[in-house]
């Protein structure tokens, strides 16, 4: 199975102008990989869920997620912003922002890496860690060890 | 988290006749669903509490204000159908007509939205607690589901349901689930006319997965059946007012006092019992606990016939 994260997912210098501009450029990202075979479709879904619901919390997080027709493995992307991105969150913008990713039909995968990724972020060890992380293999290593468990 | 909430309007009339215009005393609106009464009384006795909640139409607004009110933060997830609006006709002898209905159907993105709603708002849980019915839309195994992506993520899970979704729940092997005396008889399949009768239905639920099995029966008090064994307990009411919320109130001492073993039925059973004495939906406050009178027997007595009602 692929690996969830790597490297080329991760952008330590995300500027965006809104929540839907942050969403893109990571999912281009997720385009280059290989990981979404079309950026609008997917784009549309992710949107949908985003109206529906904010995805922010506290501690300036943003978790867009969703399940798509136009993913072909369960992926996250991973994007941090110091000048922040508002995600609905009551506190304030998001400067940790994580894009999941999971195939129509992929339930526990998505769901179980919210699920243990929001466990993880009520840490402030954890999100300065992300903060702190020097390059994109870093933020990999981080999430695989702590998030994924593996 | 409770899928399916409720405006819950209680009238009061002299008489209730069928057919006709009948002029109310009083009436009331309250916050309705088992998981806003867990988060209540948890949130009344000084402990935090996050209620998720799908939320549509007005009776969704007008939800989330009443539980605004109530002090607890609600997460509301929105869906396109209106909540439901359930009637209590309470008359002067305390007999009481509810009028149910069934809930919003929810789509498949809306139950998704429910799903990573609440596994959010469990990131800082010690407990996730499943309430009450499913609406339509909403698959029995919902809950087993949930239990499984949580447990995953390390929290536990506790669940208050009945018919299928409880049968479906138990594949998920919850910590605990907390039935009363109609619902394990039915998910156990056997009756229960008798304590040693609720100890085996819920050694049944065991069988099939649960952790632990908190049984509410009504005046009879509780039974805690674990890996330990059984143990009943129960805590006299001198005025019985309410048993609205009763179940709920007791679920929320349990886990206030820790979520397992002798100490928290005792609990428990202080909170249930205080529930049943106030009005309504009313949560007990810790001066409404009466610790000091709950009985817990170590050897229950298996053919005490089971009088109360559930």
């Amino acid at each position: 199975m692929e690996p969830v994260i790597t490297p080329d997912l991760v952008d330590l210098e995300l500027s965006a102008a809104d929540r839907h501009d942050a969403t893109r450029q990571l999912a281009d990202r997720l385009v280059a990989a290989g990981r979404v075979t079309n950026l609008d479709g997917f784009l549309a879904d992710v949107k949908a869920r985003e109206e529906q619901m904010p995805t922010g919390i506290e501690g300036g997080i943003g978790i867009p997620h969703c399940r798509s027709e136009h993913v072909t493995t369960p992926t996250v992307g991973f994007g941090r912003s110091a000048d922040g991105v508002d995600f609905g969150a009551a506190d304030g913008p998001a400067h940790l922002i994580f894009l999941i990713a999971a195939p129509a039909g992929g339930d526990a995968a998505h769901m179980g890496i919210l699920a243990a990724l929001a466990r993880r972020l009520i840490h402030a060890s954890f999100r300065d860690s992300l903060r702190e992380a020097p390059d994109p293999q870093t933020v990999v290593d981080i999430f695989e060890r702590e998030v994924l468990k593996r | 988290m409770t899928p399916n909430p409720s405006v819950d309007r209680t009238i009061e009339v002299d008489t209730l006749v069928r057919g006709a215009v009948l002029r109310a005393r009083a009436g009331r609106v309250d916050a309705g669903g088992k998981g806003v009464n867990v988060a209540r009384a948890l949130a009344a006795n000084g402990h935090k509490a996050r209620a998720v909640l799908p939320s549509g139409g007005a009776e969704g607004a007008q939800l989330a204000a009443l539980i605004a009110m109530e002090g607890i933060e609600a997460v509301s997830v929105p869906i396109a159908a209106p909540v439901r609006a359930n009637v209590s006709v309470v008359e002067p002898d305390g007999t009481v007509t509810k009028l149910n209905e069934p809930g919003p159907a929810l789509s498949p993105d809306e139950v998704e939205a429910l799903v990573s709603a609440t596994v959010t708002a469990a990131r800082d849980a010690s407990w996730v607690v499943g309430c009450g019915s499913l609406p339509p839309g909403i698959p029995d195994d919902f809950y087993a589901r949930l239990v499984r992506l949580l447990r995953d993520a390390g929290v536990p899970v506790a669940v208050d349901t009945s018919g299928p979704a409880l049968v479906a729940v138990l594949t998920a092997q919850p910590v605990l689930v907390k039935p009363n005396a109609e619902e394990l008889a039915e998910a156990a399949g056997r009756p229960v006319a008798t304590l040693g009768d609720a100890i085996e239905a819920a050694q049944e639920l065991r069988r099939r997965g649960a952790g632990a099995v908190v049984a509410s029966l009504g005046a009879d008090g509780a039974v805690l059946v674990d890996e330990g064994g059984a143990v009943h307990g129960e805590a006299p009411v001198a005025r019985a007012r309410s048993t609205v919320g009763a179940g709920d109130a007791m679920l929320a001492g349990f886990l206030a006092a820790g979520g397992a073993g002798r100490d928290a039925l005792a609990e428990a059973l202080a909170w249930g019992a205080a529930a049943t004495s106030l009005p309504g939906s009313r949560m007990p406050t810790p001066a409404d606990l009466d610790r000091a009178a709950v009985r817990i027997h170590d050897r229950p007595e298996m053919d005490r016939p089971l009088g109360g009602s559930p």
